[in-house]
């Protein structure tokens, strides 16, 4: 049963998952605080268009898809800041139809580039065994430098989600900060998108954190039991993945929402 | 500008897509002052504040502040998203490095050390006016400025928090800026009454305001007169608060 525990496949999907998901239920909590879960989602719905737009012009992949979810993240930023438009738009409005588009645009443009065959399934829903050595290197060494980003923004980044006039009058760069954070959430769709699809990014954002929120005190615990119970869900996930042969990514957010389920059913302390 | 002037506004007009809201301002803000600026909704009580913390561009005018100023600033309610677990301490330590010890005693100025270890998205309205005014004096203002302090707080606990507000200036000196909607509340604890309605109607210690015909048909004795109101001076106020001269 346990045969393909000396492949190295299984340890590059394994590690990979793990990488991705520490990233992600880290700067899930920061999205969960402020809201912006479909925020997430949004970014992660330009992915395709970015897989497209990556084989039209050539560039890398993960760069195309990094740069098209910040393209969007930076576009409703901008239309949130028009203020004709927020007066008489809620924001989910505006963040519902643009995932959308960008989907829709994606899938056109995806299959308009006809020398191309492209799996989408593997877009939408990700495949862990492409991950190669090169691959998890390359994940590994951006999820460290993500986790340090936010270390080190943390204390402002926490003052702007408080609230944000408060943390600009004390001389925090809201814009700065704002587009760091952007930046990062778009660069997890980027790397997510190869583990767990298009579709489910935006769970290995919030359901690691949302399960942490009930388990918490301080911003700290809520990211360290985010980032336990997220590399749980990951063992999990990809171990019986491999063995009832389910694509990982999916099996992943199974088991985040078990997780998530035991924790809020757990008696009031 | 004398060393107790914290701040000064020369002339200040702000227009905001064609409409003013406030027309040629000027006072002055001095140390162990309390300043009460009070006027009707829309009168641009908040704008002016924007404009001393140098959030809000002013069209003409000059404001200035003494150099190296160090402005406390409350604002007038936060919005605590509940998923954000953090207790007062917490919340505290954001804003500055303090230890725990700097904490406490801020806190006992406003008689809320009890709420140290508690959870800040659980705090009734009251409670985080009280550590929202502690987290100010931590960072030692030299000027206070408070947007309607006592929002969303009852009556008993208005009154407590205006006199931890003038305890806090007797204590350090600072000079205090606030917006108010009820001068009965913070008559006793203030010393200078700004009556603001797009540009200071009068200004005065708050006896004399009181006396004013300005204030009075300002803010009346009930609900109604606070929405309608007259000038019996050279001007009038239309619906919107334009101002109608006479002929």
């Amino acid at each position: 049963m346990i045969e393909w525990l000396s492949h190295d496949f299984f340890w590059y999907a394994f590690s990979g998952a793990l990488m991705v998901a520490i990233l992600a239920s880290v700067l899930g909590c920061f999205v969960v605080w402020q809201g912006m879960s479909y925020f997430g989602t949004a970014l992660a719905h330009t992915a395709l268009l970015g897989v497209a737009l990556g084989f039209f012009f050539g560039i890398n992949t993960k760069l195309a898809v990094a740069l098209t979810a910040l393209a969007m993240g930076l576009l409703l930023t901008w239309l949130r800041s028009i203020a004709s438009l927020r007066e008489q738009l809620h924001n989910d409005v505006l963040l519902g139809f643009l995932a959308h588009i960008a989907m829709a645009l994606g899938i056109v443009v995806l299959v308009g580039i006809d020398d191309v065959r492209i799996d989408i399934f593997s877009y939408l829903f990700g495949d862990v065994l492409t991950i190669n050595q090169e691959d998890l290197l390359f994940l590994g060494a951006t999820s460290v430098i993500g986790v340090t980003i936010i270390a080190l923004v943390w204390r402002p980044l926490l003052m702007m989600i408080v609230d944000e006039e408060l943390a600009s009058i004390e001389g925090v760069n809201t814009t700065a900060i704002r587009l760091v954070f952007i930046l990062l959430l778009a660069w997890v769709v980027a790397l997510a998108m190869q583990v767990v699809g298009v579709l489910l990014v935006a769970s290995f954002l919030i359901i690691p954190a949302a399960s942490a929120r009930r388990l918490s005190n301080t911003p700290l615990q809520m990211v360290l039991f985010s980032v336990a119970l997220a590399i749980i869900a990951v063992f999990i996930g990809v171990l019986s993945s491999f063995n009832w042969n389910i694509p990982a990514g999916p099996m992943i957010v199974m088991a985040m929402a078990a997780e998530f389920i035991v924790i809020w059913l757990l008696p009031k302390r | 500008m004398s060393n107790s002037i914290l701040a000064e506004l020369t002339n200040v007009s702000v227009t905001l897509d064609g409409r003013e809201l406030l027309h040629d301002i000027n006072f002055q803000l001095e140390s162990k002052e309390i300043v009460s600026l009070i006027g009707p909704n829309g009168a641009g009580k908040t704008t002016l504040l924007r404009v001393l913390l140098g959030r809000q561009a002013i069209n003409s005018g000059k404001v200035s502040l003494r150099k190296g100023l160090r402005v406390g600033y409350m604002p007038q309610k936060l919005k605590l998203n509940a998923s954000l677990p953090v207790t007062t301490k917490g919340f505290l330590k954001l804003s500055a490095k303090v230890s725990d010890k700097d904490i406490l005693q801020a806190l006992s100025w406003v008689e809320a050390e009890h709420l140290i270890d508690r959870q800040m998205p659980k705090l009734s309205g009251g409670e985080m006016q009280k550590v929202l005014l502690a987290r100010c004096m931590l960072r030692k203002p030299e000027l206070l400025v408070l947007d309607e302090p006592a929002q969303g707080v009852d009556l008993t606990g208005q009154e407590e928090l205006y006199q931890e507000i003038s305890a806090i200036r007797d204590r350090t000196g600072c000079g205090v800026l606030m917006v108010s909607h009820d001068l009965h509340l913070v008559m006793s604890s203030t010393d200078k009454v700004i009556c603001l309605n797009r540009h200071i109607c009068c200004t005065g210690k708050p006896e004399s305001v009181q006396a004013h015909k300005e204030y009075q048909n300002l803010f009346g004795d009930s609900a109604e007169a606070f929405a309608i109101y007259t000038h019996h001076h050279d001007h009038e106020h239309d619906a919107c608060g334009e101002v109608i001269d006479h002929d």
